[in-house]
């Protein structure tokens, strides 16, 4: 058997697998706590022809009120720290929520300081992080998979004895 | 209107098939550091360039920890380029979604 | 020619000018407070010099001994590569100083920053409210005062933002923001509308405000290259380059000429990109998907170029200073094929968009920005280039290396929509030439230059981005940044937006904001 070949079954695999979980559809609200937009463009490259998001199921809505899922972007600024509340408080229940980028994950390079406070999970319980400055569509793709349990995770913690 | 529809026949089917088959980055492409943890000489030098500073060394006694989280890495490069001792490479992982935050570490220990 | 035009300048202000100092292609002209408005009216309006930037420092504790205090910087671009920086004193007992804004309405928030970061007031400034900060922001603290620490958490206080409030019958409020119904960034904007047409439009900013400039402060100058090219994401190259540029002219290096070459490469393909997701964003707004689905197919495909030669689809981590990180030269042939494939569908995808009746009828005469309003407010980038403003740093302050290479710079009068897709177009078009010319041109030498020390002092680094002009003024003390000054073009070209969606109806705000691309993180910082 081929390497191409044990791809193809690999993901004939997966193919049945998100068809099985995918009985629904997910829809998605995306807010930007901050982030300096290059998160955004790849969120907004997903819907481009390429990735077509929809093809999935998965869709990106207007309104957190009919969102099942939040993305977030960015820090969480000072100034948007309210906003972003707003959002969660009016997502309705269950709801999950993912943190993009290395900034919303933990601050990234603007760390914490007067306005930016360093990552959504102080503010509520995140369900996935996906790391990436900013991730490639694909890694948002896998991030979104996990987080609806369509995709195993696959980084695990490593610690080695040298 | 007849335009239309030849530049769309033209133009074909462009969707990937990611996630159905896996897509490799590009050679070059910046993803996930890591750590090769025999040729690591703890000389700390990473953790002093890291732009968001994930990568952070501690000594406890007799035991020297460096611990690398891909939490906030912003995937730079810069511990690759200046590690003396060729540790630390950029690989062309980036499927690192992960549920917790402690699946984003790699920590290595020696004993000093 | 410039000796000239500064000698005339000290003859007319002679008594004014206490002190001078030239650096490069800045000249520093120190000034009595009193006199800046009247020097700064006369370089504006007589000698027609654009005000592309105002800033503050504070520089009390270096001049304890003598006289410590802030100061204000008002910048100048001349024609002939100069600019010219009018420098005054501000004393921490009398924050006051005058207001430029009734004189040069583009100063307006220029010196609403200042009071809000430095804590100076804009003596008889016609919209004195506070601009970054919100209004639970305490009173008395200025994070960009030396004496402010990065990490302080100020307490939320009590408080109100008034807006501007039209009344009238039948007159309403649309208030919009900041979590959008696009995947767009946030801000708050209130439309007061009668019926359809807008009658007047507030925005309100610095959403995203998260500290860079403070931050700048506290990182060294190999890490701040990183922090410079996550200002704007989409900008990433534009403001890396410039933030490289000014340290190396500090430094007095000059780089490369092949870390040259690849730096212009890199910013043309930033402007291709950039143009191709303005131009799909345009025909996703008039509704019409086909138009948008292939111009976003061209971004993508600009956008997985820049991943296979430089690693980072948004092209960061490739500029350092003195030079750039990687070469690119062996992926010159397949850099040149994709250009090919990508002139021709857009070619054809232009044509298309150009003959539908549909999208003509949404953009002519749409969100119309007059020559008198664009240059008041120093509209930059393709925006003032739709509004008749001949204006463009790679051609007027070249840098890189744009002196060597030969492009056009289109200026169409009409100020519409429809005039800022065609400047886009036709920028497109050059940027593949360029990129082209570039690559063949592309010298053999070394791509980056080790520098060892780099000496005190300050320096303006500039470039053209795909919205218009970056300006970073670095100033470096024993190897550390004192102070640097950011100004992302959009900064400039929000104000713009608030004249351009006069008498429109709601339905085509979207249209007219995303034909004029602002950034509201490289706005907010």
């Amino acid at each position: 058997m081929t390497v191409e070949d044990e791809i193809e079954i690999m993901g004939q695999r997966l193919n049945r697998k998100i068809k099985g979980l995918f009985g629904r559809s997910l829809s998605i609200r995306e807010v930007d706590a901050g982030s300096c937009n290059a998160c955004e463009v790849e969120v907004n490259a997903l819907s481009n022809p390429i990735y077509d998001l929809e093809r999935f199921g998965i869709h990106i809505v207007a309104s957190p009120r009919h969102a099942d899922m939040l993305l977030v972007t960015g820090p969480v600024t000072r100034n948007m720290e309210l906003a972003l509340l707003k959002t969660y408080n009016a997502t309705p229940e269950p709801k999950l929520v993912v943190a993009m980028g290395s900034c919303a994950c933990n601050g990234g390079i603007f760390g914490e300081t007067y306005a930016s406070s360093g990552g959504v999970d102080r503010f509520m319980p995140v369900d996935v992080y996906i790391p990436g400055c900013p991730p490639r569509p694909q890694a948002v793709i896998f991030g979104l998979m996990v987080a609806v349990d369509k995709i195993e995770q696959k980084i695990r913690k490593l610690e080695v004895k040298a | 209107m007849f335009d239309i529809i030849i530049k769309t026949l033209r133009t074909g089917r462009v969707t990937s098939k990611y996630p159905l088959k896996p897509d490799i980055a590009p050679v070059g492409f910046r993803g996930k550091p890591e750590l090769i943890p025999d040729k690591c000489t703890f000389c700390g030098e990473c953790t002093r360039v890291c732009p968001p500073g994930v990568i952070w060394l501690t000594k406890e006694k007799e035991e020297e920890t460096l611990t690398l989280s891909y939490c906030g890495c912003i995937f730079c490069g810069m511990c690759e380029e200046v590690c003396p001792s060729g540790a630390i490479r950029l690989s062309q992982e980036y499927e690192l979604a992960s549920k917790t935050k402690d699946d984003l570490l790699t920590i290595i220990r020696r004993t000093v | 020619m410039s000796e000239e035009l500064i000698e005339t300048i000290k003859k007319e202000f002679r008594s004014d000018i206490l002190d001078e100092i030239v650096s490069n292609n800045e000249h520093y002209l120190t000034v009595n407070k009193d006199a800046a408005v009247h020097i700064c009216d006369y370089l504006y309006h007589t000698l027609n010099f654009p005000l592309i930037l105002i800033f503050a420092t504070d520089e009390r504790a270096k001049e304890r001994t003598k006289d410590g205090c802030f100061k204000i910087h008002y910048v100048f671009s001349c024609k002939s590569d100069l600019f010219i920086i009018i420098k005054i004193k501000v004393e921490e007992k009398s924050p006051g100083f005058p207001t430029l804004t009734h004189k040069i309405p583009a100063a307006n928030w220029y010196e609403r920053e200042i009071q809000d970061m430095f804590g100076l007031v804009p003596v008889g400034h016609p919209d004195p409210r506070r601009l970054i900060h919100f209004e639970d922001w305490p009173a008395g603290l200025y994070p960009l005062r030396k004496d402010f620490d990065i990490r302080t958490k100020p307490p939320r206080v009590k408080g109100e933002y008034i807006y501007r409030r039209v009344e009238g019958e039948g007159v309403y409020e649309i208030p919009v923001g900041p979590v959008h119904a696009g995947v767009i960034e946030p801000g708050h904007f209130r439309f007061s509308v009668a019926g359809e047409p807008i009658l007047n439009l507030e925005i309100r900013h610095f959403y995203t405000h998260k500290g860079v400039e403070k931050s700048f402060e506290s990182m060294s100058l190999d890490k701040a290259v990183f922090l410079a090219e996550r200002i704007s994401g989409d900008n990433s190259a534009a403001h890396a380059v410039a933030f490289c540029q000014a340290v190396e002219k500090i430094a007095g290096v000059d780089i490369p000429p092949r870390a040259k070459y690849i730096r212009t490469i890199l910013l043309e393909l930033e402007r291709l990109y950039n143009h191709f997701g303005d131009i799909a964003g345009i025909a996703t707004d008039v509704a019409y998907p086909f138009g948008a689905a292939h111009a976003n197919k061209l971004k993508e495909q600009v956008m997985q170029l820049n991943e296979k030669v430089t690693g980072s689809r948004l092209l960061r981590g490739m500029n350092a200073i003195g030079g750039v990180r990687r070469d690119i030269g062996d992926k010159k042939e397949m850099i040149l094929k994709e250009l090919d494939s990508l002139q021709k569908d857009f070619m054809e995808l232009m044509e298309l968009l150009i003959s539908s009746p549909s999208v003509a009828d949404r953009i002519e005469t749409t969100g119309r920005i007059s020559n008198e309003i664009a240059k008041g407010l120093h509209v930059v980038g393709p925006a003032g280039r739709a509004s008749g403003i001949d204006n463009d740093i790679r051609r007027d302050h070249p840098y890189a290396a744009y002196h060597k290479l030969d492009f056009k710079v289109p200026v169409i009068k009409a100020g519409d929509v429809n005039a800022r897709t065609n400047v886009r177009a036709y920028e497109v078009y050059e940027s593949l030439s360029l990129i082209k010319l570039a690559l063949s041109g592309l010298p053999g030498s070394e791509i980056r230059t080790k520098i060892k020390k780099i000496p005190d002092g300050c320096a303006l680094g500039y470039t053209e981005s795909p919205r218009g002009e970056i300006f970073y003024w670095v100033h470096i003390s024993n190897g550390r940044i004192e102070r640097c000054k950011v100004r992302d073009p959009s900064f400039c070209n929000w104000l713009a937006i608030e004249y351009a969606v006069l008498d429109n109806i709601v339905p085509d705000f979207p249209i007219i904001n995303k034909s004029l691309s602002l950034s509201y993180s490289g706005n907010d910082m």
